[in-house]
């Protein structure tokens, strides 16, 4: 209360919009405050993994062989005797350093061939777009399955595959809004009075392309997550001893008549963070985007 | 007045739209009626209150409406508001049809005119030939060349007079006693409007149907209607006989339309008249009459409380306090 | 129509040839040594050119890509590197378990999707609407392979309600169903979400066009105005959706089918990968970016056929 009048005693009558309203609007809908505490948890367990995780992660034990959970071990052990949870949160760290390093590197590479191809000469643009097109024919896990099998399977492959495979959804939104402010009037007078090209467009372009652009990358990277962790579910992703939740899941998958719990470990985090994605995808969609809301 | 002379009569009708800022009073005590064999013409501007009225006729409102107590909509004796939803079923396009104001949409594009013809007919256990062949004939009365083979094309296929046309004869397939028209022809050009016009004449005097034509356009009513209503915001402010209307209009707020209407104005202006002021917050009403606000003839009673409906002559009335008083 | 077909069928082509062009590329660029990784580091150099000549991964780029288009064209995929058994052969024993799966898991996802989404678009704000809302957001996250590990792990292992692996016995079609039921389950169970939120959202788009109103005020009865004359055009981008989902699918008939073991292009594929099995991999890839490409031709088409305005315009 007192704030408030002492603001209006300033002299200056308040009345923009609070830096952080758009935050308000997420947290006042219930799913995307779901989702959002659900995505934090997330983060936190995988950046605290080395804090948080009761054994070293490599660590056998071979005594305890797919014990079930218990105090000592959360969610029990492997088939190695590893601690799950001390995996579980390793692993963590890689299903988001892939959905990080992969959604980052198609965001700039799509951002600059969308503008390219909305920019560019006629030629180009028809080019890249059939290249995009191209793209998109294939499955994406037989596309994935293909260079793994020339390439052999690492980390490195998985965000190869990722990126090539969802630098066209980035580009197409790029391109679209680049094509529609090329020829809106504000440009045209801003490079008549002789703003260079490339610095207008980005200038104008990126405020516009912040919105769109983050809820597709908030949509993939739950997709990005999957992908690392079903090649890995396949032997095919991160090569063992790495923790990652598809080769927990894959372990388990294995021992499924010995024990549930290897496959009901592997798989809630895997739950929890394409769900948390999700719902944080769709409120961010909801209050960035009312046009698109479509009254969900 | 009984239920035989009038096919509609709506009797302190009382709308509202429940909304996030408030109640929105759509319509308030509106009494009309639709004599038998006439055509009742209601003119208003937008936001008068023409579509919640026809929506209720016909119970199409949103369901954010909220019809209040003590409203009655009597067609042929009975309160179309007490109808279950089979009653309403039965009312619909078989007792009361409609015709839309835009064809281009009126029509659904993925269905073939005669599906959509015949399927009005659902009620009737007939067979199909005949179903077609009676869709056909409707629209060979209508003026569509070549009835029986453009029953299987779809409306992209037809021009925007000819899907009006089509629309009236699907409006007309199950013979109703009354026909609603809501601006059937602002979405058309000035030689399509008259063609449909005519046609609507003709076709008054083929059905012997009754009819409600909404139209913002006076002369439109002027040359159809028997009656005219004219509405604002929510009311009726004056009806009556149709040139004892138009030549002796007494409510200023029908002055003005008069005065407005491009067709009737004589001398050379460099701007077309408007009427200044805009219509009233629904939400929020004035304490006298509704019109007060906009109109250049306000003397005291006008802010103290609404006017009644004072009688001009036997078929004629207006709620103005300037009758009232003589003035 | 039959113009508009062919187009629509040369231009699938195109797509496909292009998007073969692009992963021979790709390939290519990417450093790596399929032969060292597929034969070991204790492998001679003349194992390892062996091996590549066997792959065709020895010729220049430009050669291997005609070579491998002209063998796509007379039907020649190239034989398995281990057996030398022609890859067209085997495919063509895998593909139909990988279709009857994939129309299992879209037929059933389209009867309870669909429905699901009329329901909730005329049911609006319902609490069922409420509901199918939330949890057709979460069948779309939880990834397809999740729900089959689950689903095998509760249904299979632990109720023994249907069997976990195999295809069934060859020619008992009710053992084949049943050993279709999980992984169709796996593969659907996302789809359903999809199609609800996404047929919600374009019916409430049509019912609120004019010509619903005017049904209405015809008296139409409501089921026939919502199945029939909304739905018909509601379901226009619907379609669109599916056929360029069947790409989604197919990814998730590969997890399916390892899961439960079943035969299938994805699992031949997947067991290639692993043995580096290039031809193998390179036809499955081909085979499955073709079906791909014809279940978005056949979207377009049906969707043609069911919307006179493209017709016509075609």
């Amino acid at each position: 209360m007192t704030a408030a009048i002492e603001t209006t005693e300033a002299g200056a009558p308040i009345k923009r919009e609070p830096r952080f309203s758009w935050l308000w609007q997420l947290l006042r809908d219930p799913l995307g405050c779901f989702g959002l505490i659900l995505v934090l948890l997330i983060v936190l367990a995988a950046a605290g993994a080395d804090i948080l995780s009761p054994y070293d992660y490599k660590a056998l034990d071979i005594k305890a062989r797919l014990a079930p959970p218990s105090f000592e071990h959360l969610l029990g052990t492997d088939n190695l005797g590893r601690d799950t949870f001390s995996r579980i949160l390793h692993g963590g760290r890689i299903a988001l350093y892939v959905a990080l390093v992969s959604v980052g590197g198609s965001l700039v590479l799509g951002l600059i061939l969308g503008m390219l191809a909305g920019y560019g000469p006629r030629w180009l643009d028809n080019l890249l777009m059939l290249l995009f097109d191209a793209v998109r024919a294939f499955p994406v896990i037989m596309f994935a399955l293909a260079v793994i099998t020339v390439v052999g399977p690492s980390l490195e492959t998985i965000i190869f595959v990722v990126i090539v495979t969802s630098v066209p959804g980035y580009a197409r939104i790029t391109r679209a809004a680049t094509l529609s402010l090329k020829n809106t009037e504000f440009i045209l007078a801003e490079r008549s009075l002789g703003a260079g090209t490339v610095r207008v467009m980005v200038s104008h372009l990126l405020p516009n392309l912040i919105a769109p652009l983050l809820i597709l990358a908030s949509m993939d990277i739950p997709v990005v997550i999957t992908i690392e962790a079903g090649l890995s579910f396949l032997g095919l992703g991160v090569k063992p001893p790495t923790p990652s939740w598809g080769s927990i899941l894959n372990d388990g998958y294995s021992f499924i008549r010995n024990t549930p719990w290897l496959v009901i470990a592997g798989g809630i985090p895997l739950i929890i963070t394409t769900l948390g994605f999700t719902f944080l995808g769709e409120a961010m969609r909801d209050v960035f985007d009312p046009k698109m809301k479509k009254d969900r | 007045m009984s239920g035989n002379e009038h096919v509609l009569d709506v009797r302190d009708l009382s709308v509202s739209f429940r909304t996030a800022r408030g109640k929105v009073r759509a319509l308030r005590h509106v009494d009309i009626n639709v004599p038998r064999n006439k055509i009742v013409g209601i003119v208003g501007e937008s936001g008068c209150g023409k579509s919640t009225l026809i929506n209720t006729v016909l119970r199409l409102l949103a369901p954010n409406a909220v019809i209040e107590d003590g409203s009655e909509v009597i067609f042929q004796g009975d309160d179309v508001l007490k109808m279950s939803n089979s009653q309403l079923t039965d009312l619909r396009g078989q007792r009361i049809s409609m015709v839309f104001q835009d064809p281009m949409t009126a029509l659904n594009p993925v269905i073939s005119i005669g599906t959509q013809m015949t399927d009005i007919l659902y009620r009737q256990k007939i067979p199909m030939a005949q179903k077609r062949k009676r869709a056909a004939d409707m629209l060979a009365q209508v003026g569509i060349p070549d009835a029986v083979r453009r029953l299987d094309d779809h409306p992209h296929q037809f021009s925007g007079g000819m899907r009006q046309r089509i629309c009236i004869a699907m409006a007309l397939m199950m013979n109703p006693s009354l026909l609603i028209a809501d601006e059937p022809t602002t979405a058309l050009d000035v030689t399509l409007e008259a063609q449909i016009i005519h046609l609507m004449k003709e076709l008054r005097e083929e059905f012997e149907c009754s009819m409600l034509f909404v139209s913002h356009n006076l002369g439109l009513i002027a040359e159809l209607c028997d009656e005219v209503i004219v509405m604002y915001a929510g009311e009726v402010v004056e009806q009556g006989e149709v040139h004892d209307l138009f030549h002796r209009a007494q409510h200023p707020y029908t002055r003005m339309l008069l005065e407005c209407d491009p067709a009737r104005i004589e001398e050379t202006r460099q701007e077309l008249p408007t009427i200044s002021g805009s219509v009233p917050d629904l939400i929020d009403l004035p304490k006298g009459c509704i019109f007060s606000p906009r109109c250049p003839h306000r003397y005291e009673p006008c802010n103290e409380s609404p006017p009644d409906h004072y009688a001009v002559s036997d078929q004629h009335s207006a709620r103005c306090f300037l009758v009232r008083d003589g003035r | 129509m039959l113009l508009y077909t062919f187009r629509r069928l040369g231009l699938a082509v195109l797509i496909v040839c292009l998007a073969m062009l692009l992963l021979l590329a790709a390939i290519h660029m990417v450093p790596g040594d399929p032969a060292g990784i597929a034969l070991g580091p204790r492998a001679t150099p003349e194992m390892r050119e062996a091996f590549k000549a066997k792959m065709g991964l020895d010729q220049p780029f430009v050669v291997q890509y005609v070579n491998f288009l002209t063998n796509v064209v007379t039907g020649d995929l190239g034989v398995d590197v281990w057996s030398n058994r022609p890859v067209s052969t085997m495919i063509g024993e895998q593909l139909p378990h990988t279709i009857a799966l994939a129309i299992a898991g879209l037929g059933w996802s389209i009867m309870i999707g669909i429905p699901l989404g009329c329901f909730s678009a005329v049911h609006r704000n319902s609490w069922i609407d409420k509901l199918t809302g939330v949890l057709s957001v979460g069948c779309i996250a939880i990834p397809s392979f999740i729900v089959g590990l689950y689903a095998l792990l509760l249904f299979a292992v632990n109720l023994r309600w249907f069997p976990a692996i195999g295809a069934g016995e060859n020619g008992d079609l009710g053992d084949q169903a049943m050993h279709l039921v999980l992984p169709g389950l796996a593969v659907g169970l996302g789809w359903v979400g999809y199609l609800a939120r996404f047929v919600r959202t374009s019916m409430l788009e049509v019912l609120g066009e004019n010509h619903i109103r005017m049904a209405r005020a015809y008296g139409l009865p409501r089921r026939r105005i919502t199945y029939v004359y909304a739905l018909k055009l509601a379901i226009l981008p619907t379609i669109a959706l599916l056929g360029v989902g069947v790409g989604g699918l197919i990814s998730g008939a590969v997890f399916a089918e390892i899961i439960f073991a079943r035969p299938g292009v994805g699992k031949m594929v997947v067991d290639a990968v692993n043995t580096r099995n290039y031809p193998i991999v390179m036809g499955g890839v081909l085979v499955t970016t073709m079906l791909f490409a014809l279940s978005t031709l056949l979207s377009d088409l049906l969707a043609a056929w069911i919307d006179p305005r493209v017709r016509q315009g075609l």
